[in-house]
């Protein structure tokens, strides 16, 4: 059966696309799995200027998943483009995630690294900088989202953040002439050390990835293709196996990403997307035929 | 198969494998079972020796639960500990594992072993002329009457800091600890704080020398 699949005029090999993050610039992560088997490969986050992160701890293990207090920790849009983005893979779609804070700091990255990327991911909802995530502001996430359309032609994907309204996020993200979204960064959350009373992380919360959050962006992906048929949405959160692929697909996502699995077996991708073939073959149905069938009725 | 062993009071575990290929001391491995802990944890190898793995764990954390299973075993990560002249190794409770295959690898000079009891000096085996205390007499406390000069310490981050702030003229190697997710120096999580910025215990150490880690960044 068929996996490929066609987004804003991008073919993708299959719908499975790392996530942004886990596997850093992909350097590694490509010792174990070719981009020639995978969909897409997403870049971390890119910002104006080099990101120390956080303090330590910067993760805490939990027993379904994981929080993260990385804080987008990046060598900055100069040192990537000489000397990490001329060497990301080219047998897969390139992604790049772009950050900062203003809109000049977003069409600044944007401008610079749209040459090495097919597409290009802004990130409005890292849970681990400042006080509050961009997407929260509407005013300022279109005049982001707006800055980044007017610098490149190359397709804009709007990264969401999963602690605000989905719904009203993708609203503005259509507003500003965004087609695809995805659902989404990391939700926020803490624990805490009852031996000393103190949070885990310095920063108090940190980003929830991996199976305890995948309930809740299924959910956000189902409400989104809901309301907007035509918008285009990238399911992101807790996949472990092809079947979670495929309940993302019914819940409406178009494409996949796939993080802290990624990260924790970078072998495993490669299975997932067999077993993902597999599936299809049983059900004797294309990728595209299943996108958001549970919209329909399930499969016919 | 793998093998279990259980301290007196059931505080430490003793897991052993047979295991074909090579790992140097420093290394380290993670472990997991199907049915979980969710992310990998990171141990030291405490020892390999004619085809056996052994690691040195600390129980009552979630992995002890899943280590009945069919343990997936991944590895070796990070760097060996270079080999160091005329050393004396400082160890603080199951930081004893990295130091334990050290001296079981190169020669070293004296060797001062702090444990919080008597149940993990009994459990693990410890080499004749070395000196061992515990709580609350510190490793520290034994090495302000050591003559030598180069160190290499495994153990919590207070005994680390105690170690840097009470020989400031000695040469001091620590493996270093930072919780870990993926093992390889993708994810970031493993950051230390250096004299060339931030680094990763997974993929830049996990041993470092002391003098260019800025600890108060890092153990905050
Ligand atoms: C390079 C490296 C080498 C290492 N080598 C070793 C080694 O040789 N031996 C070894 O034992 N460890 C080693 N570690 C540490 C090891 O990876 C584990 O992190 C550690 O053993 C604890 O993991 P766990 O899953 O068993 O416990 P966890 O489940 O992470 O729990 C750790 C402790 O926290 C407590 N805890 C859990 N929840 C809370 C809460 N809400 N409030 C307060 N306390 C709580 C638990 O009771 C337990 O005592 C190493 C780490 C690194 C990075
Ligand atoms: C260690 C780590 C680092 C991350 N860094 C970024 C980042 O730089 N930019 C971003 O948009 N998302 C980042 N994320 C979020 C992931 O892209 C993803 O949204 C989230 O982890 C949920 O997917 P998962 O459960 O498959 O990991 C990070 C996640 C983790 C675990
Ligand atoms: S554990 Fe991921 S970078 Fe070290």
């Amino acid at each position: 059966m068929d996996l490929s699949i066609e987004i804003e005029g991008i073919h993708f090999k299959n719908p499975i696309v790392t996530a942004s993050g886990p596997l850093g610039f992909g350097d590694e992560f490509f010792k174990y799995t070719s981009s020639d088997t995978i969909g897409g490969f997403t870049s971390k986050t890119v910002t104006p200027y080099p990101i120390t992160g956080n303090i330590p701890p910067r993760l805490v293990y939990l027993q379904n998943g994981l929080l993260n207090s990385i804080g987008l920790q990046n060598p900055g849009v100069d040192f990537f483009i000489q000397k990490i983005a001329p060497s990301l893979p080219q047998t897969c779609v390139r992604i790049i995630s772009v950050g900062g804070e203003s809109p000049e700091d977003f069409a600044n990255v944007t401008k610079k690294v749209e040459k090495f990327a097919d597409m290009i991911e802004v990130n409005l909802s890292c849970p681990n900088v400042g006080g509050s995530v961009i997407a929260s502001d509407s005013k300022l996430t279109k005049e982001i989202l707006s800055a980044c359309k007017m610098t490149t032609k190359k397709p804009l994907i709007a990264k969401l953040s999963l602690d605000l309204d989905t719904v009203w996020q993708s609203q503005i993200a259509m507003e500003s002439g965004i087609k695809i979204v995805n659902i989404g960064n990391s939700i926020q959350g803490a624990r805490f050390n009852v031996k000393t009373g103190k949070p885990f992380l310095k920063n108090v919360r940190g980003g929830l990835s991996g199976p305890a959050f995948m309930p809740i962006a299924l959910w956000k992906v189902y409400q989104v293709k809901q309301a907007f048929p035509e918008l285009t949405i990238i399911g992101l959160g807790g996949v472990e196996k092809a079947e979670d692929v495929v309940e993302y697909i019914v819940a409406g996502a178009s494409l996949i990403e796939i993080g802290t699995q990624a990260m924790i077996d970078p072998k495993s991708i490669q299975k997932i997307i067999e077993d993902l073939k597999k599936i299809l073959e049983a059900l004797k149905l294309d990728i595209k035929e299943i996108i958001g069938a549970s919209h329909r009725g399930g499969f016919r | 198969m793998e093998m279990l062993k259980v301290s007196k009071k059931g505080s430490y575990i003793l897991l052993e494998l047979p295991y074909s290929g090579k790992a140097m001391p420093g290394q380290f491995f993670t472990i997991k079972t199907q049915a979980g802990p969710y992310i990998p944890r990171p141990f030291s190898v405490y020892d390999l020796k004619d085809g056996n793995l052994k690691f040195l764990i600390k129980s009552k954390g979630e992995t002890e639960k899943f280590l009945n299973g069919d343990l997936i075993v991944d590895g070796p990560f990070g760097n060996a500990i270079p080999k160091i002249d005329d050393v004396l190794l400082m160890a603080g409770g199951v930081g004893y594992a990295p130091i334990h295959f050290y001296a079981s690898t190169y020669d070293f000079e004296e060797m001062i072993v702090g444990m919080p009891d008597d149940e993990l000096f009994d459990f693990v085996d410890i080499p004749d002329h070395c000196i061992c205390v515990v709580d609350p007499t510190t490793p520290t406390d034994v090495a302000k009457l050591s003559p030598l000069e180069n160190i290499l310490a495994c153990g919590p981050n207070e005994m680390i800091k105690d170690i840097k702030g009470a020989f400031p003229e000695s040469t001091i190697y620590a493996v270093m600890e930072e919780k870990m997710a993926c093992a390889r120096g993708m994810c970031e999580g493993c950051a230390v704080m250096t004299k060339d910025g931030v680094k990763f215990v997974c993929k830049d150490g996990p041993t470092f020398n002391v003098s260019e880690v800025d600890l108060e960044w890092t153990y905050r």
